[in-house]
């Protein structure tokens, strides 16, 4: 969504702490963050933690958000941090650590908005790495890069152009369309006899 | 040349440069290759469609928006943490403001007071403030705030001057560069969330 007025005003009533305001920026953004999060870790419960984690620093840091850049370019700037300061985490937890045993994280403090985790979040083996949850394209896109990923995710799930999403990455213009191109050809590659049925 | 030869002459220099603003824009050798690049995506990407990801479910809507509520209602909208992608805790956060305002007074005591000490004579207020902080509220962003409103006093009383106007910046700064060595060492940086 580009900046318009309507959306403007509607982050200038979140700054002013309106409530209602915020929840229509999470009705408006909550389904794409959550897909974009759930593509890059490849888990249903990861994704919910850090889209709570994701809104969380949205309220934090919106009272400072003064509408130079998309809004939408800030929201998945920050998914995408979070993702992958997940997947580094998730590298080095041991296996043997559950879900509820996890460092504290930036989150703890709403913690009451999760629910218990079900018994298949808890089973070793929810990332995405072990593709327990996942399907053919979450597997390949496993497979991939990830600066790779990222990219071919923004532009997925998110309405920037790509000059936005190199924005986003802190990359140049090339880099970024680069990236997807190779990306997707190596996605399609992998996923051929799929995507040819 | 007579004056009518010169307002001829001005007439047709401008009229030149409109039909050179008439002149149909050839793009670079980069923007060139960058449409070639956006053809062969936008080819490609339409048959991702076919692995739609799951939609959030309605309850944990619920639960995001009630949470927000609720931090809202607690007024913790004040501040936010600079920079930085990593999740990490209160108090290492704390730490690493700490450390990095200690960088920063111990830098500005050097420049400013010659015979004011080494960086470690900063330390013991700085630790004392940070305990009381950590003490009076657990709340991060509260403490957060707490404590650079403390050490702006410290330093104002120590240099006896005014707060450099460049301080903010390179506190924050800083307190990414840390950020990030305390994410680790990874290739993957992450890329700055401050607002813009």
């Amino acid at each position: 969504m580009k900046e318009t007025a309507d959306l403007r005003n509607l982050v200038e009533r979140a700054r002013q702490g309106d409530p209602t305001a915020y929840d229509v920026l999470v009705d408006l953004y909550a389904n794409r963050l959550y897909g974009f999060l759930y593509r890059l870790t490849g888990s249903r419960t990861d994704a919910e933690d850090l889209l709570q984690d994701l809104f969380v620093r949205v309220v934090r840091m919106l009272p400072r958000y003064e509408h130079r850049s998309a809004l939408e370019g800030w929201l998945f700037r920050i998914a995408t941090n979070l993702a992958r300061d997940h997947i580094r985490r998730a590298r080095r937890t041991p296996p043997t650590l559950s879900i509820h045993e996890e460092p504290e994280t930036e989150g703890d403090r709403f913690r009451t908005w999760r629910q218990p985790a079900d018994a298949s979040a808890q089973a070793p083996g929810h990332r995405m790495e072990r593709g327990e949850d996942a399907d053919a394209l979450q597997q390949a896109l496993a497979s991939l890069p990830a600066p790779e990923r990222e990219v071919v995710m923004l532009r997925h799930f998110s309405d920037m152009t790509f000059a936005e999403i190199a924005e986003v990455m802190g990359t140049p213009l090339g880099t970024a369309l680069a990236r997807a191109h190779r990306g997707l050809t190596k996605l399609r590659r992998m996923l051929a006899g799929d995507a040819d049925s | 040349m007579t004056l009518d030869d010169r307002d001829i002459l001005a007439e047709i220099e401008q009229n030149e440069q409109w039909l050179h603003g008439l002149e149909t824009r050839v793009p670079g050798v980069a923007s060139l290759e960058h449409l070639k690049l956006l053809v062969r995506i936008a080819a490609q990407e339409h048959w991702l469609k076919r692995y739609p990801a799951p939609d959030v479910d309605p309850a944990l809507v619920d639960r995001i928006k009630r949470g927000i509520r609720r931090e809202v209602r607690r007024g913790a909208v004040s501040t936010a943490p600079a920079g930085g992608g990593g999740k990490t805790s209160p108090a290492a956060r704390i730490a690493s403001l700490a450390a990095a305002a200690a960088i920063v007074l111990g830098v500005l005591i050097g420049l400013y007071v010659p015979d004011a000490g080494s960086v470690a004579d900063a330390r013991s207020p700085l630790d004392d403030l940070i305990a009381t902080v950590e003490d009076r509220d657990s709340d991060y962003a509260q403490s957060v705030a707490l404590l650079r409103d403390a050490l702006e006093e410290v330093e104002a009383a120590l240099l006896g001057s005014t707060l450099d106007a460049s301080y903010d910046s390179e506190f924050d700064d800083l307190g990414s560069e840390i950020d990030d060595l305390m994410n680790g060492l990874d290739s993957d940086q992450d890329v700055s969330e401050q607002p813009a």
